[in-house]
């Protein structure tokens, strides 16, 4: 040993007063010294550091090399956190100097990797990211190499100041070494981000996420939330899989944080709300998971009119079939979340829903039925009194789910009903809510309701043409169901004008398009309306003509918003020229003496 | 009408910063356009040496040390209060890092009073002068945001509040203090004689009522968590919200209601951590330690997508004022900095914020 028992003893004992004072004791500081345990620590360590010096033996240099290489790292932190980065820096880069050699060996890679983490952190704070990117991946490099060839757990840098007697288990050594590569992998997620390289960001998110599982401890809500709003960043990118598994592993961690029963009752109440909204806020996730698997597919099966293209069906039917083999392979090339005991219960929940597109109407409902699940179970949390705007937007969703099964959905009278749906709950919804306040939600409604409508009436047109003749019955239903359309249009329309009422010249630009696109509905569906008076249909067709002229004039007016509006503007134009004659020959006919 | 509007105000160098031999490096070149210098001073960076080492920022309006309080007042505020008094909703921020100026802009100083005290001066004119066929209530708290925590400033006892949403279209704070602080019955038994009665004979309650609300406000104003930092200043990590509801009753016309949040943000600057208490760090380039803030990481991934997904990571202050910062309602936003030299990295972050959120839409 480098020092007399003894005195041994007295300078680790030194040490492990300095490492307190910073770490616990710092907490407690107050608020007009909060340096004042760092600074006190910074002088123990000081100490320890000439009592080191005081004992140079030729034989020991590489103990000593460590030893004070520990120490160097402690001040370098100490440094860091009391905004000295200068100093810091110097203390750091002494430290991996001093191990450089043998880097790679038991009794310094920790260190090292630690150190290396502090300059990571350290250039990050004077905000120079490139340089500290340089140190956390040289970090990253550098536990893959030991684990490659060593891989033994290695020497806890705290380890140099303890006695023999003190020196931790192995399995202790390991944890606190893989937490500290853990912290690599999670500053170096942060630098990529900063850095604007998301996916690798995003993946080593998802790394930290699957070492906190193993590794570090963690809190079963916090992590349950991380992994299901990580699912959200993959949705974005399509990677159904992947935040499938994330969302799969959310629902099954958190539901070991209902396991944990709390300890006093103030405390307890707040919590086992807080519980509830958290489950809830997952739930949200799930039905954005499902919405959005069956919008893609949507958006990969329709032709150029909306309908599902039954050839491109088949095309993907096939391609699938071949692509099956190989997703098991990359499958479990994937980062999965989980030791054994978990992964059965999150391989539990992913089967329960599909990650690959739907391409049929079976598929598509099974989705859909899981998605209307979690609606519910949001909804429980989420209920209109107290939380309006969280409660509107599930029932938005859950009017899109419908929407788009409605979409693979081949009989028109099955793909009504569930239009129906839509419209009852999303006017419950609007009949309550104030349009002042709540404007840009009325809006939506509006103009969702007033599409459904729309939607409804033209299926029951279509329904309707493949009889020989339309019945008074049906006639009725389509009037009324365009009557409907027509006045969540006009409400939409009318939620533009100023406080004076008066329509805008110019329309804004986030409003631009809809307004047209209702413009344009209105002015077909006075053109749907079936009437056996004449004069009524004179002026239907009147009214049609104002609404399309509108969209003529307007975009005459302001050329910027042809953009917008192509192809209504098109069949505006032409609808214009053609109505004056068929209004001319129906006045004909009424009056054929004129 | 616009819908929002980015004021930059620069304050004066201050005693501290010259006795530290800072220059100024920020100046206003016309009302509008506000120029920042890189005082770097690293003959050996040749890179940065080649770069322009000012830039300019354009503002819908801007001001320095020559500026007045009623000067910024009227640029960026007065045009406000009637939209508020006709029913709509508007919110004005100040913003910037801690020493900057907000609360001199905000609240002011007896002999300089700021945005609050002009603004609620106007509303309280206005009503007076308002014709007799037509009722005014106003009311307002002043409340703070603190870590998440909700504390009614008028009467901090209370401990922290809960926020609650209704269909009604309000987002507001359960049993938070509201004084009314006028109301038209008794601006009309002042005035028997008639329709809002003549100004001449009426003691003008607004007047009178003013000083006291004013007072409210700095006693609340002293109420808010203070926290100093490792440097000794005093940061604030606070935002502050007053919020004056303006209720307006036409014979025969119904009720319209017009909200004003005037807010005094906490400070923006980088903190450095200065203690491990897993305190989440405010944006910047630098890292967070805490493997407790991954959330937050993770969170910014999928802003970089376009469609919208669930931000239940909302704020308490964003919650409070989601619905008024929809629709046809108005924000203002006046960023303030330092000119100092010493405080370029703020002041740089501050400006560039400030010229993103001109582009940002309230809808």
């Amino acid at each position: 040993m480098a020092a007399a028992g003894g005195g041994w003893a007295a300078v680790c004992e030194k040490f492990r007063t300095a490492r307190t004072l910073s770490t616990v004791e710092s907490r407690k500081d107050p608020e007009t010294e909060p340096y004042r345990s760092k600074y006190s620590a910074r002088a123990l360590l000081q100490e320890v550091k000439q009592l080191l010096s005081a004992t140079e033996e030729g034989g020991e240099a590489r103990l000593l090399a460590v030893r004070r290489a520990v120490l160097e790292y402690e001040l370098g932190v100490n440094h860091t956190d009391t905004e000295e980065l200068s100093a810091g820096e110097e203390h750091l880069q002494r430290c991996t100097q001093l191990l450089e050699p043998h880097r790679l060996s038991p009794d310094c890679v920790s260190l090292y990797i630690q150190a290396q983490n502090n300059l990571g952190i350290l250039w990050s704070l004077r905000d120079e990211i490139k340089t500290a990117q340089t140190y956390l991946e040289s970090a990253e490099a550098l536990y893959n190499q030991y684990m490659k060839e060593d891989g033994n757990p290695p020497l806890d840098p705290s380890e140099h100041f303890m006695a023999e007697e003190e020196k931790i288990t192995d399995q202790e050594r390991s944890k606190r070494f893989e937490k500290a590569y853990t912290h690599t992998l999670y500053y170096l997620a942060q630098v990529y981000q900063h850095l604007e390289m998301i996916e690798k960001a995003a993946q080593y998110c998802h790394t930290t996420l699957k070492r906190q599982l193993e590794y570090c401890g963690y809190n079963p809500v916090e992590w349950a939330l991380n992994a299901a709003t990580l699912s959200q960043y993959y949705l974005s990118k399509q990677c159904f899989m992947e935040a499938r598994h994330c969302l799969a592993a959310a629902s099954v961690i958190f539901s070991q944080a209902g396991q944990v029963p709390s300890a006093e009752d103030n405390e307890t109440e707040q919590d086992q709300q807080d519980l509830r909204q958290r489950k809830a806020e997952i739930a949200r996730c799930w039905i954005k998971y499902c919405l959005n698997l069956l919008q893609s597919a949507r958006k990969l099966l329709e032709d150029n009119i909306g309908e599902l293209d039954p050839d491109r069906q088949l095309e993907l039917k096939a391609q699938r079939k071949k692509e099956e083999d190989e997703k098991e392979k990359g499958r479990k090339k994937a980062v999965l979340f989980g030791t054994s005991d978990i992964c059965d219960s999150v391989l539990a929940i992913e089967e329960k829903v599909s990650s690959v597109y739907p391409l049929d109407f079976q598929e598509a409902r099974e989705i859909f039925l899981v998605g209307q699940n979690y609606v519910l179970e949001a909804k429980e949390f989420f209920q209109v009194d107290g939380y309006v705007t969280d409660h509107i937007e599930i029932v938005q969703d859950h009017s899109a789910l419908f929407k788009v099964l409605a979409f693979f959905e081949e009989d028109y009278e099955r793909r009504c009903k569930m239009h129906k749906r839509r419209l009852d709950m999303l006017e419950s919804i609007y009949v309550d809510l104030n349009p002042q306040y709540y404007l840009l939600i009325s809006r939506q409604l509006q103009f969702e309701l007033a599409d459904t409508y729309y939607e409804m009436m033209d299926l029951k047109i279509a329904i309707g043409n493949r009889l020989e003749e339309l019945d008074s019955h049906t006639i009725k239903k389509i009037n009324s169901l365009a009557q409907l359309a027509i006045k969540y249009y006009e409400l939409f329309l009318d939620s533009l004008r100023n406080p004076d009422r008066v329509f805008p010249e110019q329309l804004e630009e986030d409003v631009l398009r809809p307004a047209m696109v209702a413009k344009f509905h209105i002015a077909r569906l006075y053109g749907k309306l079936i009437t056996s008076d004449s004069k009524k249909q004179l002026e239907n067709m009147q009214t049609s003509l104002e609404y399309y002229m509108f969209l003529v004039d307007y975009c005459e007016k302001y050329p910027d918003a042809v953009r917008a509006v192509e192809t209504e503007l098109e069949l505006s134009k032409e609808m214009v020229g053609l109505l004056p004659t068929r209004m001319e020959r129906l006045r004909a006919k009424l009056c054929p003496f004129i | 009408p616009s819908v929002s509007q980015v004021a930059l105000r620069i304050r004066p160098m201050s005693a501290a910063e010259l006795a530290e031999g800072a220059r100024p490096i920020a100046h206003l070149m016309d009302e509008q356009v506000v120029v920042l210098q890189d005082p770097m001073e690293d003959p050996d960076d040749i890179l940065r040496a080649s770069c322009s080492r000012e830039k300019s920022y354009v503002f819908d309006v801007a001001f320095d040390s020559s500026a007045t309080q009623e000067t910024v007042y009227r640029a960026t505020t007065q045009g406000l209060v009637a939209g508020v008094i006709s029913g709509h909703n508007t919110t004005v921020f100040a913003y910037g890092p801690t020493g900057c100026g907000k609360t001199y802009t905000m609240l002011g100083t007896d002999g300089e009073p700021g945005i609050y005290a002009r603004t609620l001066g106007e509303l309280f004119q206005a009503i007076e002068d308002a014709s007799g066929d037509t009722e005014y209530e106003v009311s307002m708290s002043y409340l703070e945001i603190y870590n998440e925590m909700i504390r009614d400033l008028l009467n901090p006892s209370l401990g922290c509040l809960q926020l609650r949403e209704d269909a009604g279209g309000t987002v507001q704070v359960a049993g938070i203090t509201e004084i009314s602080a006028i109301s038209a019955e008794e601006v009309s038994q002042r005035a028997p004689m008639g329709h809002g009665g003549d100004p001449a004979n009426s003691p003008l309650p607004g007047a009178a009522r003013l000083p006291q609300v004013l007072q409210a406000l700095a006693r609340g104003n002293m109420q808010r968590t203070q926290e100093p930092t490792a440097a000794n200043r005093t940061s604030s990590r606070s935002h502050a919200v007053l919020q004056v509801t303006v209720r307006q009753r036409r014979r025969g016309r119904g009720l319209r209601r017009g909200r004003l949040f005037m807010i005094d943000l906490a400070g923006s600057e980088r903190a450095a951590q200065t203690q491990n208490r897993g305190q989440r760090m405010k944006e910047g380039a630098h890292i967070n330690r805490s493997l407790l803030a991954l959330g937050n990481c993770i969170k910014a991934l999928s802003h970089q997508a376009s469609t919208k997904y669930i931000n239940y990571r909302d704020s308490k202050l964003t919650r409070l004022l989601k619905d008024s910062l929809g629709g046809n309602s108005h924000t203002v936003m006046i960023a303030h900095i330092s000119p100092a030299s010493t405080a370029f990295k703020e002041s740089r972050s501050t400006l560039a914020y400030a010229h993103r959120a001109k582009s940002i839409r309230t809808t």
